[in-house]
């Protein structure tokens, strides 16, 4: 009975991650790109069955959904040397294939109509679990697919399956991003991952690409190059649960550890050191914990880039370590850390960074003695929220580009939900900012949401 | 039966005999004379030439039984005892508890005869009463005591008087037979300081020390003590020439005073001498073997080659067979009988109290190696059944020629050798052979929480049937989870041989317990390994585990409440503002949950596990030393993980612990309350309309008003936020004191952790 996590990738975004995320986790596994195991390396280290299913011929099959409305990204998976890794009928592409054309609202729609089509494919997989944990949905927030059609299985993945977890990955667009309409789609994105996600793993566009040219030389990122940074912290980010030991071993106690309340659910993340390509070298760097640990917590490390005030804090603190750490080096690191003040915490509970001590794969050589992966609910995530209100603002006062979404359902009616969506999100940013205070605990929630009544 | 006990027996036996024949006190002495002489006639290795056969016995006493029989019809009484005895014997034989039944017959008969041959002759009764003054080994004989014993003695004859002259003749008897060793030796003794002793005496008229003619003493051993009585008579010769020659001048006076202080000299050697036997012999003989005198360093060189060879070929055996072969107690290894399995190592065998029969020659360090290597071969050969080794190595010994006094340095080289080879071997057949390394992971991982997943698996399946009470649980219903969580989790790669050994365990319950009470796995540990995983460390598992446990279970309760925070919004704004305060006491809980974990599992568990890694990988040292680490690692674990009673910490974690599971379930009430509430509040919306519906059309009202539920609805939010309070306020109040002592205390790991549960300094405006 493992606590069987079933991906959900929709969209260009979300499937282009999605491919270097299984491949890493192939890679750590000894899987082979067409999902065959090794001959006896199944040693009892690692758990595959919690991402991954074995089929009747013994091959390893992800416990994936590729959904996207255009061909293009899942024809490039069909293609490559992974085409026989995932299963066939878990693949939908839309039959018109036309895409969502960058708009919320088609993507939302589409997920109306392909509803029973998509929700079958879920349900074959929930029903081929033991116990599922829950769902892990990959997309980015600014487009139409990932982002609409994302939207919609957030909803119903809450109806469908109310006790289990939704995590998602969710990629944030940059600033000069070629989509013209993004603010809005991020603005509807955010209400369903305010309201119908537990947890919010948020990457940006603008960190990736400047960690992927800092850190691994990359002049002019390739989003192949940006996705392999994102399926580097999803891999770590999960090694807890594929490795297990005496904690941390499920999604739950992940994330009931980080998130004290239901809706300040978002996560930064920062992971060191990233392995240079370009480095050619066989040594192993002695990096040690405390430099890991040290580094986790700059800013420029984070793989979002979010404005900061003296204010902020850390709610809460997860550093995943990973390789030779050892309890004692950890113990000192954080003595170190406290005296230095190098993390500013909340005022109105305890809090402090936690580590998790994880193994390694066997199958994956790095330079690195230890290597950890941040994760962290911090207040400035708001300014990400507060940024896209206030590009939101401008483009609804100039009434720029609303025709494609008045075509649709949804908006059949009015522009309402626009406003709903900002009411949420603004809400969002007061309770982070409320976060700041000790007074915290007095803090009220003034809008009802009543998805029932 | 044990040696006193039964000595404790014979001793009640003889009070009974002599205070039964006599109407008085009878003298201590007396009876401790009695019983010492019992315990002699026990406890002789000597026996008779007697075929240990109840048949045969059996057809004697019949040939007897026929005899009396046909003196008995003479006189007209015509029962055939011959018959009877026929039919007793059939049952006995019948009996399968008693043991000895041949011994029993054999004493019944040798009884049957001594009553004819005591009757047959009254005079023995004197010679009897004679034996007890011929007992009487001091100078002087004390005549007063044994005419008081003459005088109580010639009581009126019943039968059991008649027992106790029984008991008289036997030992008369006897002791015209045998004389054991140690009496001669004691004899000789007092014949070295001139005194009479029991059986050799002087003799005036031949101005010797002659033994008494009565005694069988073999030639050889006659002769010896002829030649060391001559000691004897010299002793007298100068004492008397001290004492009772008249002082002729001055330097005759001094010459005398100076021979009386060698005498006293003399004495204290004797003293000494008598005391000593085995080894302490061998070391007060090595004291003088650096006498300036070469001649007496020379005699008592070549006396201690002599002497020592005893010693040194019990020390060959020990330490090439790991065989004590000491039946006078003469080695300084002291062997314990009654001792099996765990404790075999430790209690089996020891070094004497106070280094006793430890000859000088051979240091306290050098001993104790000699110690560990036998205890090891005798290990290798009983508890880890290779004899084979044991074997091999005896062979070896024989060509070796340093097991004697001219050697010792040589012997030193070869016992370190052994020592090292012989640990050395033991630790390698446990670590290898019988995989103690394996089973000291599977104890980590399976009983110390190490395998997450195994445990997550036994706690999904086991939690439903340990909210029971504990009193309807069985352990056998427990076994099939067991079996489950194994299956499912990363424990079915586990060896066959390890998983065996894992268990379930109920502890007996108290009143009111529930399943996770009582609940606890278990590791079972065979031969030789439970040497080192003793019982007691066993139960020390099983105590961390219960520990360990509860705190998973705690975690695992908090996450299910953290869980329903998912469950979207459909609250009034009270209950939204009382959730949100609520969900904040919990994550306060759950980061003390997540702390307290982290701690033990990684600072102190995964340290002292290190630690102990460590040791075990260096491949040093014995078994003893390894038993240490592994009680070590445990202590460690306890002591570091808040868990010794002294630190008196446990309740206050209980409480926190309790509070955690109680909050949870006040939570969730308040879920419940919200929930019902919301669909009541559908329904009324829905029956409020159709009220307006039906008023519209002019229609009686078919529905009554939920107005009722109003008031109670209030109490019980009331009332759920009253137990969510108080609830938080015992944790507080316990968390606090916690943490001030785990701040204040000595102990640098206690103050980490406080360091941890309050990182971020929170608890310093609080409390």
């Amino acid at each position: 009975m493992p606590r069987e996590i079933i991906t959900l990738q929709a969209g260009q975004c979300g499937n282009q991650i999605g491919m270097e995320f299984w491949a890493q986790l192939c890679k750590e596994h000894g899987i082979s790109k067409d999902g065959i195991l090794k001959v006896g390396d199944n040693d009892g280290n690692d758990r595959k069955d919690v991402f991954f299913y074995q089929a009747d011929d013994e091959k390893y099959v992800p416990r994936a959904i590729l959904l996207d409305l255009e061909p293009r990204v899942i024809n490039n998976i069909l293609q490559s040397d992974y085409d026989r890794l995932y299963n066939p009928e878990n693949i939908y592409l839309s039959p018109d294939g036309g895409g969502a054309g960058n708009i919320w609202a088609v993507g939302y729609e589409q997920g109306e109509q392909l509803h029973e089509d998509i929700i079958e494919m879920i349900d074959r997989e929930a029903d081929g679990s033991d116990s599922l944990e829950g769902f892990m949905l990959l997309h980015s927030i600014a487009g139409g697919t990932g982002s609409g059609l994302g939207s919609y299985l957030l909803e119903n993945l809450n109806d469908r399956y109310p006790k289990k977890l939704i995590q998602t990955y969710s990629v944030f667009p940059n600033n000069e991003e070629a989509v013209i309409v993004q603010p809005y789609n991020s603005l509807l994105s955010l209400k369903r991952l305010t309201t119908n996600a537990d947890c919010v793993v948020v990457l940006d566009n603008i960190a990736l690409n400047r960690i992927a040219a800092d850190k691994l030389h990359f002049k002019n990122p390739t989003f192949a190059q940006a996705n392999q940074l994102v399926s580097t912290v999803m891999s770590a980010s999960t090694t807890t649960l594929r490795y297990p030991g005496y904690m941390n071993n499920d999604l739950v106690g992940l994330m009931s550890s980080l998130i004290p309340t239901p809706r300040c659910h978002y996560l930064m993340t920062s992971y060191t050191p990233f392995t240079d390509p370009a480095d050619q070298t066989k040594s192993v760097r002695k990096t040690t914990v405390l430099d890991v640990m040290r580094r986790l917590l700059q800013p420029k490390n984070r793989m979002v880039s979010t404005v900061s005030t003296k204010k902020n804090c850390y709610i809460s603190i997860m550093n995943i370590i990973q390789g030779e750490a050892d309890p004692t080096e950890v113990h000192k690191s954080l003595l170190r850390i406290r005296e230095r003040r190098l993390a500013q915490f909340i005022p109105w509970g305890p809090a402090s960074i936690q580590v998790a001590i994880s193994r390694k794969s066997p199958y994956i050589e790095t330079h690195h003695r230890v290597s950890g992966l941040m994760l962290a609910n911090h207040t400035s995530i708001a300014s990400l929220f507060k940024r896209t209100i206030d590009q939101y603002d401008k483009l609804r006062k100039r009434g720029a580009f609303l025709d494609q979404y008045k075509k649709t359902r949804i908006f059949s009616d009015g522009l309402d939900e626009f406003d709903s969506s900002k009411e949420i999100v603004q809400e969002l940013i007061d309770e982070y900012e409320a976060c700041e205070s000790p007074d915290y605990i007095n803090w009220v929630c003034i809008i009802i949401i009543s998805l029932y009544l | 039966m044990p040696n006193e006990q039964i000595s404790n027996t014979v001793l009640k036996i003889v009070q009974l005999i002599l205070n039964k024949s006599k109407t008085g006190n009878v003298n201590q002495e007396v009876i401790s004379k009695y019983h010492e002489y019992s315990m002699k006639i026990l406890g002789s290795r000597m026996s008779h030439m007697v075929l240990k056969d109840e048949v045969h016995v059996s057809t004697q006493i019949k040939k007897r039984c026929m005899n009396f029989s046909n003196i008995l019809r003479k006189n007209n009484q015509n029962m055939d005892s011959a018959l009877l005895f026929n039919n007793l014997f059939i049952k006995l034989q019948s009996k399968p508890i008693l043991k000895n039944k041949w011994a029993v017959l054999y004493f019944l008969l040798n009884l049957s005869e001594q009553l004819e041959n005591y009757t047959a002759s009254s005079n023995l009764i004197d010679t009897t009463l004679d034996s007890i003054q011929l007992s009487n080994i001091d100078i002087e004989p004390k005549k007063e005591d044994s005419q008081v014993e003459e005088e109580k003695i010639h009581f009126p004859e019943t039968q059991e008087l008649n027992q106790l002259k029984f008991l008289n003749l036997y030992y008369h008897q006897n002791e015209q037979q045998e004389i054991t060793e140690d009496v001669l030796v004691h004899d000789l003794i007092y014949i070295f300081q001139g005194i009479h002793g029991r059986y050799i005496k002087f003799n005036p008229e031949t101005d010797k020390f002659t033994i008494d003619e009565r005694l069988k003493i073999p030639k050889p051993t006659y002769e010896l003590i002829s030649k060391l009585s001559e000691l004897g008579w010299l002793y007298r010769q100068i004492h008397q020439f001290t004492y009772q020659v008249q002082p002729i001048g001055l330097v005759r006076q001094r010459f005398c005073a100076a021979l009386q202080k060698e005498l006293t000299e003399y004495y204290k050697l004797i003293t000494v001498l008598e005391k000593c036997g085995g080894g302490d012999l061998i070391s007060k003989i090595h004291n003088f073997v650096n006498h300036g005198d070469p001649f007496v360093q020379n005699f008592i060189h070549d006396l201690l080659c002599e002497v020592s060879t005893p010693f040194f070929d019990m020390l060959k055996k020990w330490i090439y067979e790991g065989e004590l072969n000491d039946q006078y107690n003469e080695f300084f290894v002291e062997e314990h009988q009654d001792i099996h399995g765990e404790d075999l190592w430790n209690l089996k065998y020891s070094m004497r109290q106070n280094g006793s029969m430890l000859p000088s020659f051979i240091n306290t360090t050098l001993a104790k190696k000699i110690l560990v290597i036998g205890k090891s071969l005798n290990f290798i050969k009983d508890s880890c059944n290779d004899s084979e080794y044991v074997l091999n190595r005896s062979k070896e010994a024989e060509n070796l020629n340093v097991f004697n006094y001219d050697s010792i340095e040589a012997l030193e080289e070869i016992v370190d050798e052994n020592y090292i080879n012989t640990s050395n071997y033991l630790l390698d057949i446990l670590f290898t052979r019988y995989k103690l390394k394996d089973h000291l992971n599977a104890l980590k991982r399976y009983l110390l929480l190490g395998q997450g997943d195994f445990i997550q698996n036994l706690m999904d399946s086991l939690g439903p049937s340990l909210r029971n009470k504990a009193v309807g649980l069985y352990r056998h219903n427990l076994t099939g989870s067991l079996e489950t969580a194994i299956r499912a989790s990363n424990a079915q790669y586990d060896d066959d041989e390890i998983l065996n050994h894992l268990d379930v365990r109920l502890l007996s319950p108290s009143e009111g317990d529930v399943g996770w009470d009582v609940f606890t796995l278990d590791y079972h540990v065979s031969q030789p390994l439970n040497t080192i995983i003793t019982s007691s460390a066993m139960e020390k598992y099983r105590k961390l585990f219960h520990f360990l446990w509860r705190l998973k279970r705690v975690e695992h309760t908090l996450s299910a409440s953290w869980k329903r925070h998912l469950i979207r919004d459909y609250k009034t704004q009270e209950i939204r503002n009382e959730l949100h305060k609520s969900n904040l006491i919990l994550s306060e809980m759950i980061h003390f949950i997540y702390q307290l974990q982290y701690y033990f599992l990684f600072e102190v568990l995964e340290c002292s596990w290190d630690e102990l890694n460590k040791y075990i990988d260096k491949h040093t040292g014995n078994l003893d030393q390894l038993i240490k680490e592994h009680n070590r690692y445990l202590a460690n674990i306890i002591q570091k993980g808040l868990l010794a009673p002294s630190e008196k910490l446990i309740p206050t974690l209980n409480k926190l612990f309790d509070c955690s599971l109680i909050y949870s379930k006040n939570q969730n009430e308040l879920y419940n309350f919200a929930e019902n509430q919301f669909s009541r509040n559908k329904k009324k919306a829905r029956l409020s309309y159709q009220q307006k519906i039906e008023a519209k059309f002019g229609l009686e009202s078919s529905t009554t008003y939920l107005q009722d539920s109003q008031i109670s609805d209030t109490q019980r939010f009331y009332d759920i936020k009253n137990n969510l309070y108080q609830t938080a306020a015992i944790f507080h109040e316990n968390f606090s004191y916690l943490i001030t002592r785990l701040s204040n205390h000595q102990n640098e790991a206690f103050k980490s952790l406080s360091l941890r549960l309050n990182f971020n300094g929170y608890y310093i405006s609080t409390i």
